[in-house]
């Protein structure tokens, strides 16, 4: 069994060129599972699966990245950046138990990391703060600290200081050992000496020095007793101040370097080990029923008790679906059954694999605390609860978010309908905010989604992924229609062409439901004027979705 | 869409009927019937969030006002004002460009579907009279 306490599940947060990709990378390779490093610009990043995010310098996919540091394993969760995917924003916060902020030390604070912040908030993440790009024109550590305070309201705990800063950039100090960590050009992060503190920053160092262990002690009154007389403290205990006061937020280790140069990231990763939370160390998830009320249990991180995962982020590579899972409680190991609360349906789990930056490593079992992903599962989309079958119990509630802007699509090419629909089929599994209907009028497919910025992707994904063309469309938004008065009416459908005819009558009631009923069909024929077997033939052509589209042949009405 | 359909009775013939004619019946019957049942149009509302320094609050209030916003509630903290509203999508089409230009470049905002509800009659012409025109234009 896998010691718990030596786990850490992270998301990177950052907003849109601060770093992100260039840090993720650098921890990869840092941890020593990435040799050759691939620049950014080159397109060669590692969490970035797919082509059209690094086209679009965004990242949407959540894909999750094992690594190892000073005997933790840390699980590196890809975070959305764009805020137009608030459901996946707030699943990869559920995902994850601690995070690294990562700003720009020469643009700061900016709007889009605001937002980042607030979410992370709500959910309760613990983090820490890295001010990147030190060795930029304009960099300024101090400035973007101040910013902290002042545009996020967070208290940043200073806990080291940069060495020289932009072309002269070279390292930093670390304010608890008073050591100075000095980097020559050549851009490996190995190649660093731990040095004396420059003699020029000493009063400077020790200012920021006290002001650290002033902020840490609040944090045990005793400890503050024996600061308040002078005694000096161990570092072992201001550390443990530290890592408590990180966990509850009161406020966010913050360091500095430069990604791309290779300073300081060493020290961010140590950061992660020592102050960010283990998974036994954040509030356990809460269990509720299938509609979202909570039961009042949670999934408590341990390996003895059953079975509760979460599927959150599902792709497709050449090895086929992989599932990516975090478990919050029990074990799952090949070969187990287990059942999605969703569909009411079992499968059993074939292979197991974890993730690594270029490679994955087939597992026999994985247990409560781990990401992990599962090869092949059928019947599932992100946000389903896998459990055990004989002790269920749900997670998230089943949201079926409304897709209110539609754009129009056509095939570049003759050849390219039968293609496209089987793409869509695929890509509407993966994503449960996605939809896709045919306009009957006009033969168009429609497709339809959360915002013009996620079917844009999803026209990208047709094309890259799956090698379809195609012209497109206005946005649109997604309007409906309804009605206010109750009807009695008839229709007879008959047509006679040669041989076999058709023939179907029916009478009905229609009228408007009550609010929030959404759509009702209800069969009061008696003694087979209509026979049973035809009742759901009739229900299913009156589904919204099937009917969704109908308001524009039904366009007489004005 | 809150509508309910019940079925009383009909008629079928022991050679001709089958699931597909009565599929094609309900759906012609739906169009048949919905002109003649008082029928509306709905358009999403999408709940919207938004944060700006303070100074820009009345200037961000009164465009959401514009944009048939129904706010909801307002208030101030240590990283500026938060305003939440209720806003048709429709109007929210290139917000995040003015909102920057409002609040010289500060405003942020998030939204996410809430409801359908009944468009103003005057919307709701404006919006039957795109989407006849767009279907001329196909056929
Ligand atoms: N000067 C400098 N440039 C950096 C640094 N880190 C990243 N960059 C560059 O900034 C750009 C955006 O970086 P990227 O990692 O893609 O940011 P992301 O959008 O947050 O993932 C790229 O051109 C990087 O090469 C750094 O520490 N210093």
């Amino acid at each position: 069994m896998k010691d718990l306490t030596r786990y850490r599940n992270i998301g990177i947060f950052a907003h849109v060129d601060a770093g992100k990709t260039t840090t993720t990378e650098r921890i990869l390779k840092l941890t020593g599972k990435i040799h050759k490093i691939g620049e950014v610009h080159e397109g060669a990043a590692t969490t970035d699966f797919m082509e059209q995010e690094q086209e679009r310098g965004i990242t949407i996919q959540s894909a999750a990245t094992t690594c190892f540091w000073n005997d933790h394993q840390l699980n590196i969760i890809d975070t959305p950046g764009h805020v137009d995917f608030t459901i996946e924003v707030y699943r990869s916060l559920k995902v994850l138990d601690g995070g690294i902020g990562v700003f720009c030390g020469s643009g700061g604070v900016e709007p889009q990391s605001e937002t980042n912040w607030r979410y992370a908030n709500d959910s309760k993440v613990a983090r820490v703060i890295y001010v990147n790009k030190l060795d930029r024109t304009g960099a300024d550590f101090f400035r973007v600290v101040k910013q902290v305070e002042t545009v996020l309201a967070a208290k940043p705990l200073v806990m080291v200081l940069p060495i020289g800063v932009e072309e002269q950039f070279s390292g930093v100090v670390d304010l608890l050992t008073r050591k100075a960590w000095i980097w020559d050009d050549s851009g490996d992060p190995m190649n660093y000496q731990i040095k004396e503190v420059p003699a020029d920053m000493v009063d400077q160092v020790e200012t920021y020095r006290e002001q650290l262990i002033e902020m840490a002690v609040e944090q045990d009154d005793d400890l503050m007793e024996k600061y308040l007389e002078g005694e000096e403290l161990e570092i072992a205990d201001i550390k443990r101040c530290i890592r408590k006061g990180t966990r509850d937020m009161s406020f966010f280790p913050t360091y500095c370097g430069s990604s791309f140069k290779n300073k300081g990231v060493q020290l961010v990763l140590d950061a992660v080990v020592d102050y960010l939370p283990n998974p036994k160390e954040v509030n356990p998830q809460p269990e509720i029923d299938l509609e979202g009320n909570e039961t009042g249990s949670f999934a408590i991180v341990d390996p003895q008790k059953p079975l509760r995962a979460l599927a959150f982020k599902i792709m497709d590579d050449r090895y086929g679906a992989l599932t990516f899972t975090r478990l919050y409680s029990g074990t799952l190991s090949k070969g187990d059954t287990i059942l999605n609360t969703a569909t009411g349906k079992s499968e059993r789990v074939s292979r197991l694999v974890e993730m690594h930056a270029n490679s994955r490593e087939e597992i026999d079992s994985a247990q409560a605390g781990d990401i992990i992903a599962i090869v092949g599962m059928k019947n599932v989309q992100t946000g389903h609860t896998l459990c055990d079958p004989k002790n269920p119990a749900t997670l998230e509630p089943m949201v079926f978010p409304d897709p209110v802007i539609s754009i129009a699509i056509k095939p570049k090419t003759k050849g390219g309908n039968e293609k496209m629909g089987i793409a869509l089929n695929k890509m509407v599994q993966e994503d449960p905010s996605f939809h896709v209907m045919t306009d009957e009028e006009s033969g168009e497919t429609i497709l339809k989604g959360m915002g013009e910025l996620h079917l844009d992707i999803k026209v990208d994904i047709l094309k890259r992924t799956h090698g379809v063309e195609v012209e497109v469309g206005k946005p649109q938004v997604a309007y409906r229609e309804s009605i206010t008065k109750r009807l009695e009416d008839s229709y007879t459908h008959k047509k006679q062409s040669g041989g076999s005819g058709q023939y179907g009558k029916i009478d009905y009631i229609i009228e408007p439901g009550e609010p929030g009923t959404g759509f009702e069909f209800e069969s009061k024929v008696v003694g087979g004027a209509v026979p049973r077997e035809y009742w759901p033939a009739s229900k299913k052509a009156l589904e919204p979705a099937s009917t969704e589209v109908c308001w524009q042949a039904s366009l007489a009405w004005i | 869409m809150d509508l309910k359909f019940t079925l009383v009775g009909g008629g079928f013939h022991p050679v001709d009927s089958s699931a597909l004619a009565f599929e094609i019946a309900a759906k012609s019957a739906y169009r048949q019937s919905i002109p003649k049942a008082g029928p509306q149009l709905l358009e999403p509302i999408m709940n919207v969030d938004v944060f700006t320094p303070d100074d820009y609050m009345g200037d961000v209030i009164g465009d959401l006002n514009r944009r048939r916003g129904m706010m909801k509630s307002q208030e101030t903290g240590p990283m500026g004002a938060r305003i939440k509203a209720d806003v048709p999508l429709s109007e929210m089409f290139g917000y995040i460009g003015d909102l920057r230009t409002m609040t010289s470049g500060r405003g942020q905002f998030s939204m996410s579907f809430s409801h359908y509800a009944p468009c103003p009659t005057n919307v709701a012409e404006e919006v039957i009279k795109e989407a006849k025109e767009r279907q001329a234009a196909v056929s």
